[in-house]
């Protein structure tokens, strides 16, 4: 197995992380994320409208859009996953603020919408892709919550309490990176968080180092991490195997 | 053991008063079919390597967590379930009914209409006053969905009650304690995350709970809360943490540019008269004043207020 180490480089804002490439301009209830096969292009989530779709950059006319029949609340709207094509997404839903949650999947060639979880109670649902297959990420709230990650319908990891809703992101066809407190506070049900390498071949999670965050990206060996939605503070990280 | 309650008196002396204080601590139930007595005297203390006196580590006290909530929780409110942006007006429905479970004759009312087909989640006292606390806070100018962006707004509504109501500015950590130490819930604003818990957005997710007690735990002191979400009924949280995200609101977007009687998620929906003027240019309004750092408490005719130092 690889031996994975960390190394903080530079650090650089989000900011400049991101300066050269446009994005939408943030708006109340409204997700996008880059567009993995063009530079055109973004796919974005609307949740006021409720409105699934791909649109071109430069001009904001949209490509495509779906409707999805779902609530998400605008102040806090889940991420988008989507796979390496750009066809398909994953994204949560839920009929009421408080209810059960779905993981659905929408092809954004064809409409089709697939449930790919089901979570019973209050909680939420995340979902990444790796290659055909979906990681999916459930967070049951309650007087007792619960974390798993599933892989084939088989959990790969657990964790009692509640873990941050920051979307995961592949690093190999082994490992996935993910901020998570592997040890909850008993008392608060939450923690501090680290840095994670979870092996979801093997269900072995591998606490890298601490930090705090709000968004993860990776780009080859460079792991991204912002510290605020709403600011350029951000930090750079070096995943290294060997 | 933890330490439940008592700012003011970290010793095994002052806790015993606390405790002795408040009736309802004394008794925990809630948990199956436990009915514990809490013995006043098993709560020891040890000194910290800080040299501040600090009660045992939860580990060694027996006592499991739901027991620990009940323990600490001096200002107790009954669970209300948010329906829409409303969570200020249900925070401010729960402490009124917490009042009225206490003497009949206080008011307490549903946030809108929609509640009366929510008993059990939208409420669980029968109300005694016609009239919705959303209507109410509209005809005062403060909201236009239910949103409370201005402190006072809770405190004006809980008014037209014929409660007491007092927002109190620039709050410490201290002035809290003191507020729960009175039996009073203190109406609190702060960012949620996605589970319900604190988190520093600067306002991003600004939302209400009430602080209902603290306690605490291997040289860390813990706030008891409850929100409008209902998803747990009583959260726990890192009093360093909370006041992090409590002092640390600072605009909002749900107004998008002020002045312009538009509410973008509200589309046909008007500002409200009394929302945050202040605006940061950038599709984004200031709630420094109006949120950061504040405490709403709301009391009953003939009560006193709590005596902070600043207020």
């Amino acid at each position: 197995m690889h031996k994975l180490s960390v190394h903080k480089i530079p650090s650089v804002s989000s900011e400049e992380v991101t300066k050269g490439r446009m994005t939408l301009p943030p708006r109340h209830g409204l997700v996008a994320v880059a567009h993995p096969r063009s530079h055109d292009q973004m796919i974005y989530f609307d949740v006021i409208q409720q409105e699934l779709g791909v649109l071109n950059i430069h001009n904001s006319e949209k490509i495509t859009t779906h409707h999805i029949e779902c609530f998400q609340d605008p102040i806090t709207p889940g991420p988008l996953a989507v796979d390496e094509e750009g066809k398909r997404v994953l994204l949560l839903s839920r009929a009421a603020r408080f209810t059960d949650s779905r993981l659905l999947e929408v092809n954004l060639v064809t409409g089709e919408q697939i449930t790919q979880h089901h979570s019973d109670g209050p909680g939420w649902l995340m979902g990444q892709f790796v290659k055909d297959e979906v990681i999916v990420f459930e967070q049951q709230l309650g007087e007792d919550p619960f974390f798993w990650v599933r892989r084939r319908n088989k959990i790969i990891w657990e964790s009692r309490g509640t873990q941050p809703m920051v979307l995961p992101q592949i690093w190999s066809d082994q490992f996935i990176i993910m901020l998570a407190c592997p040890n909850p506070n008993p008392l608060t049900g939450d923690g501090p968080t680290q840095l994670c390498a979870l092996d979801f071949r093997r269900g072995a999670i591998f606490p890298l180092v601490s930090i705090e965050g709000k968004r993860l990206a990776i780009d080859g060996n460079i792991v991204r991490v912002e510290n605020r939605h709403h600011d350029a503070h951000g930090f750079e990280l070096e995943l290294r195997a060997g | 053991m933890p330490r439940i309650g008592g700012n003011s008196g970290p010793t095994k002396s002052q806790n015993t008063e606390t405790l002795s204080a408040n009736s309802d601590a004394q008794v925990v139930t809630g948990h199956k079919d436990l009915n514990l007595s809490l013995n006043r005297n098993d709560i020891s203390t040890v000194v910290s390597p800080d040299g501040m006196i600090r009660n045992r580590d939860i580990k060694s006290s027996g006592f499991c967590r739901s027991e620990l909530i009940n323990l600490a929780k001096k200002a107790p409110v009954p669970q209300r379930v948010q329906l829409g942006p409303t969570c200020g007006l249900y925070a401010l429905g729960m402490v009124m009914d917490a009042w009225h479970k206490k003497d009949p004759s206080n008011k307490t009312a549903l946030v809108t209409a929609q509640d009366k087909s929510g008993l059990g989640e939208q409420y669980t006292q029968e109300p005694n006053d016609d009239r919705f606390i959303m209507d109410v806070a509209k005809q005062q100018g403060y909201t236009a969905v239910g949103e409370m962006f201005t402190a006072e707004g809770i405190a004006s509504t809980a008014r037209q009650f014929g409660y007491q109501a007092k927002t109190h500015h620039e709050c410490s950590l201290d002035d809290l304690y003191k507020v729960i130490d009175a039996g009073h819930p203190a109406i609190v604003a702060f960012d949620v995350d996605y589970n319900g818990n604190p988190v520093s957005e600067g306002g991003a997710r600004a939302h209400y709970a009430i602080i209902q007690g603290y306690l605490d735990d291997n040289g860390e002191r813990y706030l008891v809360a409850r929100h409008g979400w209902g998803v747990q009924k009583d959260h726990v949280w890192l009093a360093n943490k909370f006041a992090e995200s409590w002092k640390g609101l600072e605009s909002t977007d749900f107004y998008g540019v002020p002045g312009d009687d538009l509410i973008p998620s509200f589309p046909g929906v008007s500002e409200p008269e009394k929302m945050p003027k202040s605006d940061l240019g950038n599709g984004k309004v200031s709630i420094k004043e109006s949120l950061s750092a504040k405490i709403v408490e709301v009391i009953p005719q003939g009560k006193s207020f709590a005596e902070l130092s600043h207020a």
